[in-house]
C-alpha cells in the first residue's frame, strides 16, 4: 500500500468510530414519546401553586390496547412553575414528555390576572415549546375542556389550532395571537396584548367570548366581538371576510383598508384613522326595509359606536393593544418609550369610515 | 509555463459569500441589536467602510507580489524572526476565530436539535473540515463552488419566506443615530464578520492582476451580502421588536422558530438554516485551517505539514471542547477585539514596509 494509500485508510479507520456513537444522546423512538398537544396553565389565586394540564393526542396504534375510546391522554400536574410542573409529571408516565409539537396554550383567566410572564418564559428560554403554538385565554373550568373529547373529531391540540387558523375556522374576530406575539409584546412597551378570551363551551369545547386586554402580563380587561372586529380592521389583522349583524340587515365585509397617520401636537399623540370598507348585503328583513344609504348610514354608526367603546376601553386602562405606539419609535426617545402607555391615555384618536356597499345578489336593493 | 493557482473572480465572490453566511448569522445580530439604539443599518455601514479601506490595503500589499505568497514573501523580504513578530497575532487571530465558530455553532446546534449530546462530540464536526484544509487550496475552492450555489439559493428562500409577520414600524428609527455604538465594545466586537478578504490573502499566489481583480469582487460580495446581513439583524427586529431582540441569544434563529404558514411544508425552518450555515461553515473553516497550515510552514520550514495542520486542528477541538459557558465565547470575542484591528489594519501596513524594505535591500544587494 502506498504511503497516501495507507494515510486515506488509517483517517477512514479513524472516522469509524462517529458511525457507532451516532444516535447516542437526544435520540428517542416516535413510540416512546408521548407528544403534547395542548397545554393549559391554571392558577385559582394568588397563593396556590400552579396547575399545568397536558393533552397529549394517542395514535390508532396505541388505542388498540386499551379499553377507552378516546384518542386523547389528559393528565394534570401542580408546581411552582411550567418546567416544575413538566419534570413532576414524567414521575407519572411511561413515555417521554415531548413539548415540542405542542399546538396551543391556554392560560386560565385568574392566572392571566395575577401575570403570565413568569409562567411564559420558559418555552424561549428553554426553546422547548414552539414559538408558533397559538395562545388564548379561558374563562371556565379547564379541567372540562381538557378531559371532554373534541367535538369534531380533530386529534387534540389540532383542534385548538383548526379554531384559529384562518385557513380553518380562523375569523378575523378570533385574533388568531401566536406564543412568539404574546412574548414580544411582554417586552415592547409600546404594543399591548390583546389575547383571544375562551369560555368553556355547552356543546363544543370552548366559545369565542372577545379579546383580551392586557397591560404589561396581566389582564385588565376585554373587547367584545364587535369591538374585536374593528380592532382587526384597525391593525391591518383583518382577513377573508367578516358579517356583521345590525338591526334591519346584516352586512359581510368584504375587503377594508385603513390609513394610519400620526403625529405629535403640544406632546400629545395624534392618531388618524381612516378607514374604507367594501361590503355586501347577505341579509335584509322583509317587514322594515331599508334603501342602501339607509344600510350603509346603519353600518357606520354601528361601527362608531364600536370604535368609540373600543378606544374608550383601551385608553382609560393605557393599552395600546394597536401598537399605534411603535409609529412613533422614531419620535420618542428610547427613554420615554416606557412613557407611551400613559401618553396613549391623552392621545387624540379620531377615525372615519367610508363604506362602499357593492349593489350585488339576486335581489337589488332600491 | 505552469500556471498559478490563483482565486478565479468567481471563486473569491463564492469564498466571500460563503464567509458572510459562516459568521453572520449567529452572534453578530444580538452584537448589533444591543450595541445602538439606533438605526443598526449605520453600525453596519461603518463596519462596511472599514472593511473596504482594510482590504483596499490588503490589495495594495498582495499587488507588490509576483506570484509569490504573502507570508512567503515577507519572509523573503525580512528574514523569518520578523516574520515571525508580525505573523504570530494572525495566527493567534485565526486560531481564536476558528474556536469562537466551532462552539458557535455547536452551541446553536444544542438549542435547537441535540441539547444533551455532548459539546465533545459535536466539535468532531471540525474533522471535515480539517481533512479538506489537508487537501490543498484548490479542493476548499472546488468544493466552495458547489456549496455557493446550494446554499445560496436556501439562504434565498429562508430570507424570503422570513419577510412574513414582519412590521416595518419596529424597526424604527431608521435615520436617527447618536454614534452611541462608537462607544460599545459590541459594535468592535461585530468587526469578525468583516475579515474574510484577510483570510484570502493569507492563503494561495498573488499578482498584481489577482490583487486587483480579488478586491473588485470582494467589494461586489460585500455588496451583495449586505442584504444578507441586515436580514439577519432586521427580519427578528422587525417580527418581535426591539426590546425582544435584544433579549435573544440568536435572534435570527428564533425568528425562524416563529414561522409558520399552511404552505411550508417543511416544519422545522430552523433545521434548515442550521443545515445550511454547516456548509457554509465547512468551507470557511477549512480556509482559515489552510491559512493557519501555511503560514506555520514558512514560519517553520522543517515542520511536516500534517503535523502542523494536526496540531492545528488539536489547539482548536480543545480550546472550543473547554469553553464550557456561552458568555465565555462572547467575551473571547470582544478580548480579540484589538487582535482584530491589527489583522485588519496594522498588519497589511507591516507588509509593505517589510516589501518595501526587502526590495530596498536587494537593490542595494545588487550594487
Amino acid at each position: 500500500m502506498s504511503t497516501s494509500g495507507y494515510g486515506r485508510a488509517m483517517m477512514l479507520l479513524l472516522c469509524l468510530p462517529i458511525v457507532f456513537v451516532a444516535g447516542c444522546w437526544d435520540s428517542k423512538d416516535i413510540d416512546n414519546r408521548l407528544m403534547l398537544g395542548v397545554m393549559g396553565l391554571e392558577k385559582r389565586s394568588v397563593d396556590s401553586p400552579l396547575n399545568v394540564w397536558f393533552r397529549f393526542p394517542l395514535p390508532k396504534g396505541a388505542q388498540d390496547g386499551t379499553t377507552s375510546k378516546q384518542d386523547f391522554f389528559t393528565t394534570s400536574q401542580y408546581g411552582q412553575t411550567v418546567s416544575d410542573a413538566m419534570n413532576k409529571v414524567r414521575y407519572k408516565l411511561p413515555k417521554a414528555l415531548d413539548p415540542s409539537s405542542t399546538r396551543a396554550i391556554l392560560l386560565d383567566e385568574s392566572l392571566a390576572k395575577t401575570g403570565v410572564d413568569p409562567y411564559l418564559e420558559f418555552a424561549i428560554r428553554e426553546r422547548s415549546v414552539p414559538l408558533d403554538a397559538v395562545v388564548a385565554v379561558i374563562r371556565g373550568n379547564m379541567e372540562r375542556i381538557f378531559t371532554h373529547a373534541n367535538p369534531t373529531g380533530e386529534l387534540t391540540g389540532i383542534y385548538t389550532k383548526l379554531f384559529f387558523e384562518k385557513y380553518a375556522g380562523g375569523i378575523p374576530r378570533k385574533n388568531r395571537t401566536m406564543l412568539w406575539e404574546v412574548y414580544a409584546k411582554l417586552y415592547n412597551p409600546l404594543h399591548s396584548n390583546l389575547i383571544p378570551l375562551l369560555t368553556e363551551g355547552k356543546q363544543n369545547s370552548y366559545v369565542l367570548a372577545g379579546n383580551a386586554i392586557f397591560v404589561k402580563d396581566k389582564l385588565v380587561g376585554e373587547l367584545n366581538l364587535d369591538e374585536s372586529l374593528l380592532y382587526e380592521i384597525f391593525t391591518h389583522r383583518f382577513h377573508d371576510s367578516e358579517v356583521e349583524l345590525m338591526s334591519k340587515s346584516d352586512i359581510r365585509i368584504v375587503h377594508n383598508h385603513t390609513r394610519v397617520s400620526t403625529s405629535f401636537k403640544d406632546g400629545k399623540p395624534i392618531i388618524r384613522l381612516d378607514t374604507s370598507l367594501v361590503t355586501t348585503l347577505i341579509d335584509s328583513s322583509r317587514y322594515r326595509r331599508q334603501n342602501a344609504s339607509e344600510v350603509v348610514a346603519e353600518f357606520e354608526a354601528d361601527l362608531n359606536a364600536h370604535a368609540k367603546s373600543m378606544f374608550e376601553k383601551t385608553q382609560r386602562l393605557g393599552a395600546d393593544v394597536f401598537g399605534f405606539g411603535d409609529r412613533f419609535r422614531s419620535r420618542l426617545q428610547p427613554s420615554e418609550y416606557e412613557k407611551w402607555p400613559e401618553m396613549f391615555k391623552h392621545a387624540e384618536i379620531s377615525y372615519s369610515f367610508r363604506v362602499d356597499l357593492r349593489n350585488t345578489g339576486l335581489e337589488f336593493l332600491d | 509555463m505552469k500556471r498559478l493557482s490563483t482565486l478565479s473572480g468567481y471563486d473569491m465572490l463564492a469564498i466571500q459569500m460563503l464567509y458572510k453566511g459562516a459568521v453572520a448569522g449567529f452572534i453578530y445580530p444580538n452584537f448589533i441589536i444591543r450595541s445602538t439604539e439606533g438605526a443598526y443599518w449605520i453600525p453596519i455601514a461603518v463596519w462596511a467602510a472599514g472593511a473596504l479601506l482594510s482590504s483596499w490595503i490588503f490589495s495594495r500589499l498582495l499587488a507588490q507580489l509576483n506570484g509569490e505568497k504573502l507570508i512567503a514573501g515577507i519572509h523573503a523580504s525580512i528574514g523569518g524572526i520578523w516574520t515571525c513578530v508580525i505573523c504570530l497575532p494572525v495566527i493567534f487571530f485565526l486560531l481564536t476565530a476558528l474556536v469562537v465558530m466551532l462552539r458557535a455553532y455547536t452551541e446553536v446546534i444544542t438549542m435547537t436539535m441535540l441539547p444533551t449530546t455532548p459539546i465533545a462530540f459535536l466539535n468532531g464536526m471540525l474533522i471535515a473540515p480539517a481533512i479538506l484544509a489537508l487537501a490543498g487550496m484548490m479542493p476548499i475552492v472546488r468544493a466552495a463552488r458547489v456549496f455557493f450555489l446550494l446554499t445560496l439559493l436556501l439562504t434565498l428562500v429562508l430570507l424570503i419566506v422570513g419577510l412574513s409577520d414582519v412590521h416595518w414600524i419596529t424597526g424604527a428609527p431608521w435615520i436617527r443615530t447618536n454614534g452611541d455604538f462608537l462607544l460599545d465594545k459590541r459594535f468592535y466586537a461585530a468587526s469578525f464578520i468583516w475579515m474574510g478578504f484577510v483570510i484570502t490573502s493569507l492563503i494561495g499566489p498573488h499578482t498584481r492582476h489577482s490583487a486587483r481583480r480579488n478586491w473588485k469582487m470582494y467589494s461586489a460580495a460585500l455588496l451583495c451580502t449586505l442584504p444578507l446581513i441586515m436580514g439577519y439583524i432586521y427580519l427578528p427586529v422587525m417580527t418581535f421588536g426591539r426590546e425582544l431582540s435584544k433579549r435573544l441569544t440568536f435572534p435570527f434563529i428564533s425568528k425562524m422558530d416563529s414561522i409558520s404558514h399552511y404552505w411550508i411544508l417543511f416544519e422545522n425552518l430552523t433545521a434548515i438554516f442550521v443545515s445550511v450555515t454547516m456548509f457554509y461553515l465547512f468551507i470557511v473553516i477549512a480556509l482559515k485551517l489552510h491559512a493557519i497550515g501555511e503560514m506555520v510552514a514558512v514560519i517553520m520550514p522543517r515542520a511536516n505539514k500534517r503535523w502542523i495542520h494536526s496540531g492545528a486542528f488539536l489547539v482548536v477541538y480543545a480550546s472550543a471542547t473547554l469553553l464550557v459557558s456561552w458568555r465565555v465565547v462572547e467575551n473571547i470575542t470582544i478580548l480579540t477585539i484589538g487582535l482584530r484591528l491589527y489583522v485588519m489594519f496594522v498588519f497589511p501596513l507591516f507588509g509593505l514596509l517589510a516589501l518595501a524594505y526587502g526590495r530596498r535591500a536587494g537593490k542595494e544587494g545588487a550594487l
